[in-house]
């Protein structure tokens, strides 16, 4: 195996196990989740020589977001419902098989670009002006797709995380 | 903490069971396959002028010896047959050489006018089905640059559907447009960039019209791994794949 191969397959090694997470925040399935990483390695693998030595994990990270939401349809996607689940006592450490299914049903309430937002935002903890560039979109549309995304799943913000000014759109 | 906190707990809570690890070897086939289905046409150029000197040295070396007997002459000790280039000139850059029309895409950089052609390929033994490949680049005046050659590497070069899609990336410090071409007889072309609808241009090849040039304004495309696949339609609006 050349070097960069070896290289690859140890950033592979060390990146998987998130990268597939966050997919799964994503996709709300396993199977997809992995497919979708794999599909996202794969064309890192293609590129490895430009990216190798500059942020591999973000272009990776970068593919695979792009990927999951250009894989989804909005009619099917989302998932308008008047009541949302209950929410597990936070304090019960033993619920947290609960609390999984309870994440995962509040997420297949958002879009699919506010579940976009809120992954990068909250899972990788981006900043927000690293979310907009990810996703392509402005800076006050992230603001705003995460202020209203966090509303739908009635969890209070802290002050940076709600919209300032109503610059989205 | 808050309830924030708590959602990114939450969210960073690792699975009940552990994902299935990523499947190394078949990422290294796909992206190896992803890799050889184009040639940076800088690469290809280099090759050519590294001969084109190879060339002057033979003809240098030539003239510092007697002029040898008009008959039995003895095989050259250097081929240049791999470059399948007979017209190769003496001097100056390589040039590219259409096979059919130069499509220009009215998109201007410094390099000049970003624009499409096609260019033969043979190479019977590696790619016995594939006959020409679609370059991308620059022309300015009289002068035409070839900056990346795509083609087809499995199968038939004009096999129904579409074929060597690239692009999306910065050659000789220029955004190359995504580009490929349909062998079929579509009148639209389109992906989706971001859940975003986007149409590519399109030019019929003028040595074939069922083969269809296509390329993305790189504003709405920037790179192709944004792309969803890539959906044709004829002129009837049917579409003519899934």
């Amino acid at each position: 195996m050349a070097r960069g191969d070896d290289e690859f397959a140890e950033f592979v090694r060390a990146s998987s196990a998130r990268l597939t997470h966050a997919a799964y925040l994503l996709t709300g399935d396993r199977h997809q989740a992995e497919d979708a990483t794999q599909t996202a390695f794969t064309r890192t693998y293609a590129a490895w020589s430009r990216v190798r030595h500059k942020d591999a994990y973000g272009y990776a990270r970068t593919v695979l977001v792009n990927h999951v939401i250009d894989g989804w349809r909005r009619p099917i996607r989302e998932y308008a419902t008047e009541a949302m689940p209950e929410r597990p006592d936070r304090l019960d450490v033993d619920k947290a098989v609960t609390q999984r299914a309870w994440l995962t049903a509040v997420l297949k309430t958002l879009t699919a670009r506010e579940r976009a937002v809120v992954v990068l935002r909250h899972f990788f903890d981006l900043p927000e002006a690293d979310v907009a560039r990810e996703l392509g979109v402005s800076l006050g549309t992230v603001k705003s797709t995460n202020s209203r995304a966090l509303a739908k799943l009635r969890i209070e913000a802290d002050t940076e995380d709600t919209l300032i000014g109503g610059s989205g759109r | 903490m808050n309830d924030l906190d708590d959602f990114r707990a939450a969210l960073r809570q690792p699975p009940d069971q552990p994902f299935a690890e990523p499947d190394l070897d078949r990422i290294m086939a796909g992206g190896t396959r992803l890799r050889r289905r184009r040639r940076v046409v800088t690469s290809t150029a280099g090759i050519a002028a590294a001969a084109v000197v190879v060339l002057v040295v033979v003809f240098a070396v030539q003239l510092r010896q007697p002029a040898p007997a008009p008959v039995a002459q003895p095989p050259s000790p250097i081929s240049i047959a791999p470059m399948k280039t007979p017209q190769t000139p003496t001097t100056g850059p390589p040039k590219a050489r259409p096979v059919g029309d130069v499509v220009g895409t009215g998109i201007k950089t410094r390099a000049g006018e970003i624009v499409f052609f096609a260019q033969a390929i043979d190479e019977p033994q590696a790619l016995p089905g594939i006959h020409f490949g679609v370059t991308a680049g620059f022309r300015s005046g009289d002068s035409l640059q070839a900056a990346l050659l795509s083609n087809e590497f499995r199968g038939s070069d004009r096999s129904f559907g579409f074929h060597a899609t690239d692009g999306g990336e910065v050659i000789q410090d220029q955004v190359i447009p995504v580009f490929g071409y349909f062998a079929g007889p579509a009148a639209k072309i389109t992906t989706s960039v971001r859940g975003q609808t986007v149409e590519a241009k399109l030019a019929k090849w003028s040595a074939d019209p069922n083969v269809v040039i296509f390329w993305f304004n790189p504003d709405s495309v920037p790179n192709s791994d944004v792309l969803t696949p890539l959906i044709a339609y004829d002129g009837n609006g049917k579409r003519l794949t899934k």
